[in-house]
């Protein structure tokens, strides 16, 4: 498990080593990764906790995942966005329990 | 300290946050490895050598429902494929590290470390040498990950309900504030949709693990592609 995890980052090394210009086409689509990669951490993250599309009243990430979207606009600040939002989570949670 | 590279050092800096967030999500896979029967070095020891959260939550579930070795094996490459893109995306801008160096550097690649990399890149197009910051970010990360993973397995079963279902939004929150950065206009707009929710429906109808790479995939080449319109 240690050598297939380490081959999947090893392109880092290949393709720094060549040290060449990519063509721009390729740089475009290289510079949409983060944020594509992110929002699919995001959306099961929030939608389907439980792995399984959960788009109901009694999944709470759902309510969670507003004032953290909002704080994270107004204040851009990593910290305060983790801790609105996992603490909007248990917010609701000891309420709803 | 004062004797490391002031790279090195902002890398660690930026990284407090993370490592904050990244404690419980770690302990509750180490109680999810206490479930699964797998002892605190081995807990350990596949959070050193996979050090990626998804892949690691999926290969535990895995355990859970006693599937075969070969099926945990491929379902977590296929899982850490998303790493082979972030690696792709990072290789220009650690392309001036020694080759030793980058070949160690190819580990320290996980979400939060390349998203503050990335960020720090684009805050700082003009420094050189962009690993320093990576490293920097991997000295905070990796033992805290590590770390607490095996403080969940030793822990064991001891969080309470409301607290464990709080931390499990952590790992949304902090790439909240990351996507929200990371979306400037409508073809990010696009590129986030795309990814987010072909993602979600990849999770449903594809192999585990397959979901989020053939999305991420997708959403960046339609990305690439208008934007190479424009």
């Amino acid at each position: 498990m240690a050598a297939v995890t380490y081959l999947t980052r090893l392109p880092l090394f290949l393709l720094a080593l060549r040290r060449a210009r990519l063509p721009r086409i390729v740089d475009l689509i290289l510079e949409q990764i983060p944020a594509a990669a992110f929002a699919a951490i995001v959306f099961p993250g929030v939608v389907s906790p439980g792995g399984h599309l959960a788009l109901h009243a009694s999944n709470l990430y759902l309510y969670a995942a507003i004032p953290t979207v909002g704080v994270a606009v107004w204040r851009r600040n990593l910290l305060l966005t983790i801790v609105v939002g996992v603490g909007a989570a248990m917010v609701l949670k000891g309420v709803v329990a | 300290v004062s004797r490391l590279h002031p790279d090195v050092r902002r890398g660690a800096r930026d990284s407090l946050p993370l490592g904050v967030a990244l404690v419980p999500i770690a302990v509750a896979f180490g109680y999810l490895a206490h479930r699964v029967h797998l002892s605190w070095w081995l807990a350990g020891l596949m959070s050193a050598t996979v050090y990626g959260g998804p892949s690691q939550f999926l290969a535990g579930g895995l355990l859970a429902i006693g599937a075969p070795t070969p099926t945990i094996v491929i379902t977590t490459f296929v899982a850490n494929l998303r790493y082979s893109l972030f690696a792709v995306s990072l290789a220009p801008l650690l392309a001036d590290a020694s080759p030793p160096r980058l070949l160690g550097m190819a580990q320290a690649i996980a979400d939060g470390s390349y998203a503050l990399t990335m960020a720090f890149a684009r805050s700082h197009p003009e420094r050189p040498r962009k690993d320093r910051y990576l490293l920097g970010s991997f000295c905070v990360s990796f033992p805290v990950w590590v770390g607490s993973s095996v403080a969940g397995e030793l822990a064991g079963n001891a969080l309470p309900g409301v607290v464990s279902y709080g931390f499990g939004f952590a790992t949304p929150a902090i790439f909240i504030a990351f996507l929200v950065s990371a979306v400037r206009d409508r073809i990010g707009w696009l590129v986030m949709l795309v990814a987010g929710i072909g993602t979600v429906l990849g999770n449903e109808h594809l192999p585990s693990g397959a979901g989020p790479v053939v999305a991420i995939a997708a959403a960046a080449l339609i990305g690439g592609a208008l934007r190479e319109a424009r």
